[in-house]
């Protein structure tokens, strides 16, 4: 092999070296991305007696209704939310009555709420009925200078020995597909 | 036996070839090879200069005649602002480089390739794939790691790649220096990109702190890409290890990230009883620094590398 070619060959590997170094730098960086962006952490609704995990660095609110908000504090003007329900259920009554109930509730508290469509997903090894809506979010506070935003928001009903708890994704519709993986695996978490 | 050929123009050049770095030169690319072009340097330190005054200019215009523009005019103005960084370059560089210039159309070429590759590539990977705005805020490690990996990489591998894949292996960059000046242009079209996206999508900009923005992101772009550019330029034409490219990158990389953390912590302030929130200026002078320290060193390490070449010894 002439000196020539030896540069050559060296030059063709120093071309690949580069694509490798920056394919390497990006995978780390999207590991980095993902350790950040779907780190999680414990909770525990003690009241209700229901535990698991939720987005860590998110917003923790606890109360009567919904038991758990969580509010994504990196995503605005409206931080998209998981929440999460208790409501009684009689043992022969279909869950799906608690997504009917929370519906007739959010059309007379939003503006324009529709639904879009109701379904059966699996949770674990059990198909539960899940409803996708979407309504305007209005942000009454005078001194916020906000235009309404459509919010989607997705409500899954877990049947549980006398009620149902019901987990609920909302977030502006640009934003809700990104918010669909923590929202399964906030679901998949939890236990009661 | 095969003939020996200039590896910048190919042509046969016989037993009175010169070598440098196991590579044959003809006599009139050994000399170019190994040419300081002070008038580059020159136009470096002119394009920092002229954009510092620049920076002071529109703060002073704008802060003494407050116009009132909004609309499509903001956008207007905002946009003719971040023009202004490249054009001053290449007029500093056209002025001071007139006895052997670059063809116009060769560097104007790289500056749009560099511009290219950060609408198509650049932006879109960092926005909306790695989407950077919504994690590299959550902590400082995460903003200095993600700032080195992601933003650093993606955007110091595109700048080597508009040189790299294009001008780099023609007949026209037959000098060490023309890595730094293909980069520098790679990097202000990148941050030309960089600025009008940033103008449009902000909708118009805020006169004083957007001009402020735009020569940050200017002198910064071509600093780091002058420095991938300095790499470029002596694989070219010397004898380097497998590493020398792949190190260049990730120095430019790493440079890169660190500016952009340390930009971000300077400028924000925090909130206080007097105000707060964002100050522009730390920013200028860190840019303006950096620029100047990486034209610098990499003027004495080329003046350095071609004095040692025409003493008769390869650059080490």
């Amino acid at each position: 092999m002439t000196t020539l070619q030896a540069i050559r060959r060296r030059d063709r590997w120093a071309d690949w070296a580069v694509i490798v170094l920056v394919a390497a730098a990006l995978i780390l960086g999207w590991t980095l991305r993902e350790a950040i962006l779907f780190r999680t952490a414990p909770f525990n609704v003690a009241e209700a007696g229901i535990s698991g995990r939720c987005p860590a660095g998110w917003i923790r609110e606890t109360g009567e209704d919904p038991l758990l908000a969580l509010r994504n504090p990196l995503i605005g003007p409206f931080n998209a939310r998981l929440e999460l329900r208790a409501r009684p259920l009689a043992p022969d009554v279909d869950p799906l009555q608690a997504l009917d109930d929370l519906s007739f509730d959010r059309a007379s508290q939003v503006t324009a709420y529709s639904v879009l469509n109701t379904d059966q997903v699996l949770v674990g090894d059990e198909a539960v009925p899940l409803r996708t809506y979407t309504y305007v979010h209005v942000n009454r506070n005078p001194f916020a200078d906000h235009v309404p935003i459509v919010v989607k928001g997705t409500d899954v009903a877990l049947p549980d020995e006398g009620r149902v708890i019901v987990a609920t994704l909302l977030a502006s519709v640009d934003d809700f597909d990104a918010h669909q993986r923590y929202f399964r695996a906030f679901v998949e978490s939890l236990e009661f | 036996m095969s003939e020996i050929l200039c590896c910048v123009c190919h042509q046969p050049v016989g037993p009175e070839a010169k070598w440098l770095g196991g590579r044959a030169y003809c006599e009139r690319h050994y000399a170019k090879v190994t040419q300081d072009r002070p008038g580059v340097w020159r136009a470096g330190l002119g394009h920092i200069l002229g954009q510092v005054a620049f920076v002071l200019l529109v703060v002073a215009l704008v802060g003494l005649s407050k116009p009132t523009l909004t609309g499509w005019a903001l956008v207007a103005a905002g946009l003719v602002l971040a023009l202004v960084p490249a054009l001053l370059w290449l007029i500093f560089f056209y002025q001071q480089d007139r006895l052997e210039p670059e063809p116009k159309s060769y560097v104007l070429g790289v500056f749009i390739l560099g511009a290219l590759l950060a609408q198509a590539v650049g932006i879109p990977l960092l926005e909306d794939v790695f989407d950077v705005r919504h994690w590299l805020p959550i902590s400082p490690w995460a903003n200095l790691l993600g700032s080195i990996l992601v933003i650093g990489f993606i955007q110091e591998f595109l700048k080597y790649a508009a040189v790299r894949y294009s001008i780099y292996p023609s007949a026209e960059f037959d000098e060490r220096v023309d890595g730094v000046v293909y980069g520098t242009a790679a990097g202000l079209g990148y941050a030309t990109m960089l600025n009008v996206h940033y103008v449009i999508a902000s909708g118009g900009v805020n006169l004083q702190a957007g001009v402020i923005r735009i020569a940050v992101t200017a002198l910064a772009q071509a600093s780091f890409s002058g420095l991938t550019g300095y790499f470029l330029g002596r694989a070219r034409f010397e004898d380097e290890p497998v590493w020398w490219l792949p190190g260049g990158v990730a120095l430019a990389a790493v440079l890169n990230g660190l500016f952009t953390t340390l930009r971000g912590e300077l400028t924000t302030t925090g909130l206080g009883l007097t105000g707060g929130g964002f100050n522009p200026w730390p920013g200028l002078i860190l840019a303006a620094i950096v620029a100047g320290a990486t034209f610098g060193v990499l003027f004495h390490l080329i003046r350095r590398a071609n004095r040692l070449t025409l003493a008769g010894t390869d650059a080490g």
